[in-house]
This record gives C-alpha cells, sequence and structure tokens, in this order.
C-alpha cells in the first residue's frame, strides 16, 4: 500500500504539487494524467526520493524518508522515458544492473535475468548492445529492468511514448499483463488507458481533480476540464476509423 | 566480450613489462636487455654483478620507471572516475582546480625554497579543490555540473595568482616550467614507495565501486531509482581522485592528457564496462606515460619535460579516437 498524505513540493517559489493525498493499493494499476506541468512526473519523483517534498509518503507502512535508496529501490522500481544511450553495455549487462540493490554478485543471478527478458518477450535480445536497440526494444529492456528490482510497485513516465503501433502494443500487453505489481503510470496515451484498466487520477496544477474508475460519468466531465476541451472533440480526435 | 577484455587487460600487463625492460635499456648509457635479465637474476641472488651497470639500473632508471608507471595508473585511475562521474568525455583529473592550486603552490615554493615545492603545491592543490567542492554542494550532495563550472572558475582565479608570482617575482622561469610540464627526474624509492600507498589507497575503492559507476552513467535518477546512493558514491570519488591527483603532481608536476587519454583508449578496447576499464584505464596510463618519460628523458637536446612529450603523443590519439567517432 502507497499512502501519501498532504504531499507538497516546491521548486522555488513554483508550487508544483500541493496538500496531495492519495492512495494505491497493492497490484492496483493507477494512471495519472494531465497537462503537460500538473504534476505527473514531480509525483513520481517524490515517490522515487528524488526532490525533496513536504508531507508524508508511507510504503507498506514504512516511511520513504526514512529509508536508503537500497531499501526504497527494493519496494519501487522505476521505468523512465526511453532515452538514446550511446554505451555498448549488452542488454542482459543493462537488466542485471536492476539487481543492484539485492546483491552484489549480479552475474550469479542469470536466471531471474532470463525469466525478466523472458517475461516481456525479448529473450533473443539477451546479448545485442543497448546503442544498437529500437525504441521499443529498449522500453522492454527497462521493462525487463525494473522486473528483477523485484518490487511491489512499478513506475512507469510515459512508457509508450516514441514508440512505433507494433511496439505500443506489445508494451501494453506486457503491463497489463502485471498481476502481481502495483504500477503507476504516467500517459497521455487514452488507448493505453483503454487497454490497462485500473483507476485514474487526474491532476492539473498540481492537484487531484478526479481519481476514479474511467467508466465514472464525472470522468468524462473531468477529463474535459482538466484538459479545457470539449469531450466531443477528444472522442473526434481519437476516433481513426481504419476500416 | 568477457574473454577479450580479459586478453586485454593481460595483454596491457604484459606490455608494460615489455615497455619497462626497453625503458631500462634506454639512456645514455645503452644496456642490452640480455644484460638487464643477467642484472636482474644477479642481483637478486646477492651474486656480484657490474657495479655501474646496477647502479644505473637500480638507483637511476628503474626508481624512475617505477614512478613512471605508477604516476600513470594514477591519471589512468582519476581520469576515468573524473568523465564517469561528470559524464562528460573531455574531463581530466585536474578539472577541480587540483593543477592551478598546485601551479600557485609550487611557485610560492620556487619563491620561498625549492624543498617546499611539493609541499606547498599539494596543500594549495587541496585548498583549490576544497574551494570548488565547497562551492558545488547544494542539498549536502555534490552538484556535477556545478563542479565544473566551479573547478573552472578556481582555475582560472589560481592560474592568474601563478602567473603573477612567477611573472613578477621568478628569475628561474626555465625550472619553473620545467614543474609546470612535469617531469619525473630526481625520482627515488622513497617516491615510488609513497606514491605506490597512494595508488593503493584510490585503486580498491574504484574496485568496489565499478558497480556504481557502471549503473551511474544511466544518469543520477535512474541510478538513485536502482538503489545508488550517488551522492555518497560522487563524494567520495571525487575527493578520493583530486587527493592522489595532488600527492602525483607534488612530486612530478602537472603532467597532461594522461587522465583524458587513457579512459578513451580504454574504452575503445573493452567498452564502457568499468569491470574492465577500471584495469584497462590505469594499464594504459602507465604505458603512455613510461613510452613519453623514456622519450622525454632521451631527446638529443638532453631532457624535456615529459609534459610536453605526452601532450604531443595524447593530442593525435584524441583526434583520431573523436574522427572514429564520428565516423560511427
Amino acid at each position: 500500500m502507497i499512502e501519501i498524505d498532504g504531499l507538497t513540493v516546491r521548486y522555488g517559489k513554483k508550487v508544483a504539487i500541493e496538500n496531495l493525498t492519495l492512495r494505491v493499493k497493492d497490484g492496483e494499476h493507477l494512471i495519472l494524467m494531465g497537462p503537460n506541468g500538473s504534476g505527473k512526473t514531480t509525483l513520481l519523483k517524490a515517490l522515487l526520493g528524488t526532490v525533496n517534498f513536504e508531507g508524508e509518503i508511507k510504503l507498506n507502512g514504512r516511511e520513504t524518508k526514512s529509508l536508503s535508496r537500497r531499501e526504497l529501490a527494493r519496494e519501487i522500481a522505476y521505468v523512465p522515458q526511453i532515452f538514446s544511450t550511446p554505451y555498448t553495455f549488452t542488454v542482459r549487462e543493462f537488466v542485471s544492473m536492476g539487481l543492484y540493490s539485492l546483491t552484489r554478485e549480479w552475474w550469479k543471478e542469470d536466471a531471474r535475468i532470463d525469466e525478466a527478458l523472458d517475461k516481456v518477450k525479448i529473450s533473443e535480445l539477451r546479448d545485442k548492445t543497448i546503442n544498437n536497440l529500437s525504441g521499443g526494444e529498449l522500453q522492454k529492456s527497462i521493462i525487463a529492468r525494473s522486473l528483477v528490482q523485484g518490487s511491489s510497485y512499478i513506475l512507469m513516465d510515459e512508457p509508450t511514448a516514441h514508440l512505433d503501433i507494433k511496439s505500443v502494443m506489445e508494451v501494453l500487453d506486457v503491463i497489463s499483463n502485471f498481476r502481481d505489481k502495483g504500477t503507476i503510470i504516467v500517459s497521455h496515451d487514452l488507448n493505453a488507458l483503454n487497454k490497462l484498466g485500473g483507476s485514474v487520477l487526474l491532476l492539473k496544477n498540481g492537484r487531484a481533480v478526479f481519481r476514479g474508475d474511467k467508466t465514472d460519468p464525472l470522468f468524462k466531465e473531468k477529463i474535459s476540464e482538466t484538459f479545457d476541451t470539449r469531450i466531443s472533440e477528444i472522442a473526434d480526435f481519437l476516433y481513426f476509423p481504419l476500416t | 566480450m568477457k574473454v577479450s577484455a580479459n586478453i586485454f587487460v593481460i595483454s596491457l600487463i604484459f606490455l608494460t613489462l615489455f615497455n619497462i625492460l626497453v625503458s631500462l635499456s634506454i639512456g645514455p648509457v645503452h644496456i642490452p636487455l640480455n644484460q638487464i635479465v643477467s642484472n636482474i637474476v644477479l642481483y637478486s641472488l646477492h651474486h656480484d654483478t657490474n657495479w655501474t651497470i646496477s647502479t644505473i639500473l637500480f638507483y637511476i632508471r628503474l626508481p624512475r620507471i617505477v614512478l613512471a608507471v605508477i604516476i600513470g595508473m594514477i591519471l589512468g585511475v582519476s581520469g576515468l572516475i573524473t568523465q564517469t562521474i561528470f559524464k562528460n568525455p573531455l574531463g581530466d583529473p585536474y578539472l577541480t582546480g587540483v593543477s592551478s592550486g598546485a601551479a600557485v603552490g609550487a611557485a610560492i615554493g620556487f619563491l620561498v625554497s625549492p624543498f617546499l615545492v611539493p609541499v606547498l603545491a599539494f596543500i594549495f592543490a587541496m585548498v583549490a579543490v576544497g574551494i570548488s567542492f565547497l562551492i558545488s554542494r547544494s542539498d549536502g550532495e555534490v552538484n556535477t555540473e556545478m563542479l565544473i563550472l566551479a573547478g573552472v572558475s578556481v582555475s582560472f582565479l589560481f592560474s592568474a595568482v601563478a602567473s603573477y608570482i612567477i611573472y613578477l617575482k621568478i628569475y628561474n622561469l626555465r625550472g619553473v616550467l620545467f614543474w609546470l610540464l612535469g617531469g619525473l627526474y630526481g625520482a627515488t624509492w622513497s617516491d615510488d614507495f609513497y606514491l605506490f600507498a597512494t595508488l593503493l589507497f584510490i585503486f580498491p575503492l574504484i574496485i568496489y565501486f565499478r558497480r556504481e559507476l557502471d549503473i551511474m552513467l544511466m544518469g543520477d535518477e535512474q541510478a538513485k531509482s536502482l538503489g545508488v546512493d550517488t551522492g555518497k558514491v560522487k563524494t567520495i570519488t571525487l575527493i578520493s581522485s583530486s587527493l592522489v591527483t595532488s600527492i602525483a603532481v607534488s612530486i612530478v608536476g602537472i603532467i597532461g592528457f594522461i587522465g583524458l587519454v587513457s579512459p578513451h583508449i580504454g574504452r575503445k578496447l573493452v567498452g564502457e564496462s568499468h569491470r574492465f576499464l577500471v584495469f584497462v584505464s590505469p594499464l594504459i596510463g602507465a604505458n603512455i606515460l613510461l613510452v613519453a618519460d623514456t622519450i622525454a628523458r632521451s631527446t638529443p637536446q638532453g631532457e624535456i619535460p615529459v609534459g610536453i612529450v605526452t601532450a604531443f603523443i595524447g593530442s593525435p590519439v584524441l583526434i583520431y579516437l573523436l574522427y572514429r567517432r564520428r565516423k560511427m
């Protein structure tokens, strides 16, 4: 269980998140939506402890501020937005970095690495170097790395951004099969929302404006309010008749 | 990958030994390789040896060669740490203000008493580094972007002070210039001993942190989320590398290019993983400095500062590596 109470994050004078209270249950999928600058990524950073904050964040009853980096990494894994990398680590070496908080003798944990690669269906990329991967392959490698971390939660920042349609479908398929892990996913992708299920948290100007299921009638109203756009316009934009 | 990297490490160790033997034979008195080997064997068995040759080998050339190897290794390790932590391919161990600080200390030393040069060089190098670190602390952590800028600013200030002293007060310009460009002349076994102790301090440390350094290449945020205490790793490795570089500089002066080029050559050979780089980069540093020093002490003009030779070797190598990278 993630318990956030009275969370406020400031960057200088600017308030990025204001007095946010949130609960995320074990195994729950939560999708964070909101306009640019609404505080989505900042919320992830607060959970990861990479930004100073006021208020309290508890993971399974323990306050995150009292945890060491290693202890925190065992609770929460992070899938950043895909990045370009010049480095020639193999996928196996890259994924093994997820074992850092668990063991120093990572090379003895080949079985775990293989299992994670298998789960995200990239076993054949094992010995390929990460500078030669496509966007989709790299995204799946990052997800595999977060899986070997063995944490109860995974935070994802735009996991489907910059990917082609097939990769988006594959990545969403992988994520929707996470049964035992709670996930908090920042996404602008309404298709992702549809595919993944779970609940939605709408943020606007650092405040939560909606928390609930996407089938909730209030959701449509709030999403058009949050993005300052009529729902019919969003619907028109989304429909792309292929047949 | 792993097998070939191991082969590179072993080959570099043999290359170092080979270069040591070659360097032992080169100098005003040419000593053929077979004579070197027989002298070493006889000397180690406490048999009588040719006194002149033994003195040249064991009291003049070998201490200096060992010093070149150790200093090269220290610069190779420190350069690697700097480039990784700053994620800056132009990082060298002097980046935090070591060289200009040492220059001020040395200049004052030349003014007061040449015997004080090493001590003052070390003290002022640490002062410059200390100021850079103090400026760049934020939230109890070293901010690496700030540290680069702080290092550059502090370097300008200290260089100005050094230039002022040298320009107005020092008449032995050649002596100062020689020190500033680095030289391994006058090396003794006690220098070797101190620097070896220094190497024994930094080397296990970087071997211990090799995994963290790999992960930190992915950026601070990812490293933190994977459980790396990036603040601790940065502070410990950067302060240690600045410390050992200052010690090295205080004894041999400011030898450029080795710390900059060695990690680049290492990466070309074995890739970015610090598992191998922590061995390869210092071994390359050792070989470059060994060859450079052998050249520096045997030019027709007599001995020239080794910094000139390392720049002559290092600069084309760096240009070649950058050119190769552009073509990739």
